[in-house]
């Protein structure tokens, strides 16, 4: 019974952690998140890493906005199939480096460059995701839009199947799909 | 009876400074993480860390920050004030067609409608047509008129599809808000160009209450340039009168707006925003019973400009003119500058310190007004400085906020108004708050200079004269307010927010009793604007947020205000409100809401002792709506208001703003179009 009582006290002290939740968070806390997430609730397909120790890279084109809380947040994390997790960044997109991308985190600073980077790696397994709306519907996969106070995610399947890339039927329910 | 004030503008900008770009920096192009913010890097990096351990559902379900009541950063759930955050989703479930009605899903705040156009919103006490103890903020610039010290609601009729959030603060803010934000500050915040892009048409038309249509648009120009363009007509029908037959309060409001975003560097924001309207109001003054059409227009300018000095400090600019001319009752002819500066350092990272200073002039010409001034023209100025220091003296658990602000006005001299706060958050499930705050209302334009000279009879054989006289020698109303608050979630799915508050108000400006005084020629009935009574009010809030499943979202308030019989004059003594917002399959929304309102007693009139101020009954208002998103592009709704009843009345007639009309049941019918084209299409 003692144990119990213990076991009690240790999920309550551990309660507010998760909990925070349904409390506040920096904006790009919860968009480094979302893109932790990404990694576990989408299939890249076969022969898409050389080796199992391949890592898993996630790129960031243009501007950083998450001032290190992307590496904060997959710190001694791994992706869905336990490879570990990459940062990269360029400043420009360049299409082959992109290729390499398994995820590419389009910043509003490349607002611009959103058609050519979309043509770039359309045919490509690249998970694109955008820091502004209304990249998805637009030809990318997804994209992070602000709604009101919360951080929603919008999703192109087409786009999604077009890279050949399998997306989860829990992250389908939670984003709006737009087409 | 009438208020004041210019001073608040000035104040007030500061707060918008930073909100504005709190609501920028989630969508302006390449603005890095919002700079500046309390959060050390450690922080953000164990923040990022959770977020990381979130699952879908959580981080979908996880609020933004926002700033307001400590002008920084914070959690909402552990802020030191009575605060609650109105978002753009909130008002578009709500099914309101202007601003003001939306507010009625604030906890705390109690909204009153006096005819088609025409509101009395007020918290904690002191509803009135005149209520000069709110401040009303539209990104930092100031909506608070110097002759009377009310907020022209009428005008306040911007499109609900600009608007990013309204933070509600109950309690006084002068601290950081500045003069007459006595009882609470209403902070309007509207987005970003960036938020609006592309092509957006809404309509709401309702045969009972009237029609408005609002055209956007929104592009870029090169890579760091957004700009979005808006017009919006508004018509609101004219209500029933009391009287029987259609009252002459018709409102007829066309509008346009610009706003425009510029990222000038990595380190350097700028935002412009500029706007005008002109309209014409019917409007049935009890005073004078004759139907009128009246002008009301007005325009302003404003710029603020952020810059990131390093990770740990940053300032803001914000500067605005704006102008108007209303005829009628109140009328006034005005035009105001301000400039504001706010500095926000982080000392270390336990401490930090945000200071200020702000400079406001207004000018007016009260020729339009019925009533008379002496001077008829007047220029004023404020001139205040602030800062506040906050400490974490326990990180993560225990804060404490310290600060005041320094004022000179032309009113009333040098003024203070200072605030403590602590926050205790034993967990991140609960928190508790308390606060200590005072905070001055200075005597507007009217309580000053009013110079009224009324023939009302013969008496005796001698013409007989009200004489009404201002008096500049007043000093500000101030308030002492403490409050206590109380949050808790229980669960993910459902959390509460409780606050007490005692607050001792002296030096109210009333009427003095009227003297008569028998002259050889005349008789003159007297009295004059004195520095009256103490008053007290205390009271309670309670508001909850409930989903019991993922589709089905409850939320509600429990208002409860008590006081002295001059605040409680037109307040009622309980309110309460639910809301359901209901999400059914294919992209249908199934929202209704009930709000309750107390009756109001027959009350004695001050100021003219043979006309009782009429009771208003009790009601329950009801709200019923459907929506439908029609693919990404389209959204109609069809909404029920006020089913209880054919009609009722909301406020009572006030001696001297306009009479009470009856407010109808009515079906409103809401189209919404949205259309974003490609972007680098425009390259």
């Amino acid at each position: 019974m003692k144990r119990g009582i213990h076991l009690i006290l240790a999920l309550v002290s551990m309660l507010p952690a998760s909990r925070s939740a349904s409390a506040q968070m920096d904006e790009y806390s919860i968009k480094a998140g979302y893109l932790y997430n990404f990694s576990k609730y989408v299939q890249w397909p076969e022969g898409t890493f050389l080796a199992p120790e391949t890592p898993f890279v996630i790129c960031i084109v243009g501007e950083d906005p998450f001032g290190g809380r992307l590496d904060q947040a997959i710190a001694g994390k791994t992706s869905g199939d336990a490879r570990p997790l990459e940062v990269r960044r360029f400043k420009k997109a360049d299409a082959s480096a992109l290729r390499a991308c398994q995820m590419a985190f389009l910043s509003k600073s490349e607002m611009q460059h959103t058609a050519a980077i979309v043509d770039a790696v359309k045919n490509f397994p690249v998970f694109t995701v955008a820091d502004f709306a209304p990249f998805a519907e637009i030809g990318g996969i997804a994209d992070l839009r602000i709604d009101g106070t919360k951080v929603k995610v919008d999703l192109n399947m087409n786009a999604a199947n077009r890279a050949k890339l399998k997306i989860s039927g829990k992250l389908q329910q939670v984003a709006s799909l737009v087409n | 009876m009438k208020n004041p004030l210019m001073v608040m503008a000035a104040v007030c900008l500061l707060t918008a400074l930073p909100h504005g770009a709190a609501a920028q920096g989630a969508a302006t192009a390449g603005a890095p993480a919002p700079p500046g913010s309390e959060n050390s890097e450690a922080q953000a990096g164990q923040e990022a860390r959770q977020a990381a351990d979130l699952d879908l559902d959580q981080l979908a379900g996880m609020d933004v920050k926002v700033t307001s009541a400590s002008k920084e950063e914070e959690r909402l759930f552990e802020a030191p004030a009575a605060i609650f955050v109105l978002t753009g989703e909130d008002i578009r479930r709500g099914g309101f067609s202007t601003l003001p009605e939306a507010l009625r899903m604030v906890p705390g705040l109690y909204v009153a409608q006096t005819n088609s156009h025409l509101w009395q919103i007020s918290a904690r006490g002191f509803s009135d047509l005149d209520n000069n103890k709110m401040l009303v903020l539209v990104d930092g610039r100031s909506e608070y008129s110097p002759e009377l010290g009310i907020v022209y609601w009428d005008v306040l009729d911007m499109p609900l599809e600009n608007i990013e959030r309204v933070e509600v603060i109950r309690g006084p803010g002068g601290t950081l808000w500045g003069e007459n934000a006595v009882n609470g500050v209403i902070n309007i915040i509207t987005k970003s160009a960036a938020q609006m892009q592309g092509m957006l048409v809404s309509t709401s038309a309702s045969e009972e209450t009237g029609y408005t249509t609002t055209v956007r648009y929104g592009s870029q120009i090169g890579q760091n340039l957004t700009y979005s363009v808006f017009g919006r007509a508004s018509y609101w029908e004219p209500f029933e009168s009391t009287f029987g037959g259609k009252g002459p309060d018709e409102f007829l409001l066309p509008q346009a707006g610009l706003r425009l975003d510029w990222t000038a560097s990595s380190r350097d924001t700028v935002s412009l925003e500029s706007g005008g309207y002109d309209g014409r109001q019917g409007s049935t003054s009890f005073a004078s019973n004759i139907p009128a059409s009246y002008l009301v227009k007005g325009g302003d300018v404003q710029v603020r400009w952020k810059h990131t000095i390093s990770d740990r400090s940053s300032i803001e600019t914000l500067a605005y003119c704006d102008w108007y001319t209303r005829f009628g009752a109140p009328g006034e002819k005005r035009n105001s500058c301000d400039l504001e500066l706010q500095h926000s350092y982080q000392i270390t990272p336990r401490q930090s310190l945000i200071s200020g200073g702000s400079f406001f002039s207004t000018g007016d010409n009260l020729s339009p007004d019925p009533a008379a001034y002496l001077p008829e023209r007047r220029r004023t100025s404020v001139i205040a400085g602030f800062a506040q220091y906050e400490i974490k003296i326990i990180p993560d658990r225990l804060r404490i906020l310290g600060g005041a602000k320094l004022e000179h006005n032309d009113y009333t001299g040098f003024e203070y108004q200072p605030q403590g706060r602590l926050v205790w958050t034993p967990n991140k499930l609960n928190a508790f708050w308390t606060s200590i705050s005072r905070a001055i209302r200075v005597p507007s334009r009217n309580d000053s200079d009013l110079d009224l000279f009324t023939p009302i009879g013969v008496a005796n054989g001698e013409p007989e004269f009200q004489v009404v006289t201002g008096n500049p020698n007043l000093r500000s109303e101030h308030i002492l307010a403490s409050e206590v608050g109380y949050r808790v979630q229980p669960s993910a799915a459902l959390s509460f927010d409780l606050s007490l508050y005692y607050n001792r108000y002296d030096s109210l400006i009333i009427f003095s009793p009227s003297v008569v005084q028998v002259l050889p020629t005349s008789v003159l009935i007297a009295s004059q604007f004195v520095n009256g009574p103490e008053a007290q009010t205390h009271g309670a809030e309670l508001s909850a947020k409930w989903r019991p499943v993922r589709h089905w979202a409850l939320s509600g308030a429990i208002t409860e205000t008590r006081g002295s019989a001059t605040a409680m004059l037109a307040t009622p003594l309980h309110l309460f409100n639910i809301q359901s917002r209901v999400d059914l399959p294919h992209k249908t929304e199934f929202d209704s809401a009930l709000y309750h309102y107390s009756a109001l007693a027959l009350a004695p009139n001050a100021a003219n002792p043979s006309l009782p101020l009429q009771s208003v009954p009790t009601f329950n208002r009801i709200d019923v709506g459907v929506g439908w998103h029609l693919g990404s592009q389209w959204t109609v709704s069809l909404w029920g208001r006020n089913l209880q009843s054919g009609h009722h009345v909301e406020t009572r007639d006030d001696t001297i703003g306009d009479a009470a009309e009856e407010v109808p049941r009515s079906l409103a019918f809401e189209i919404l179009w949205r259309f974003k084209p490609e972007p680098g299409a425009s390259q």
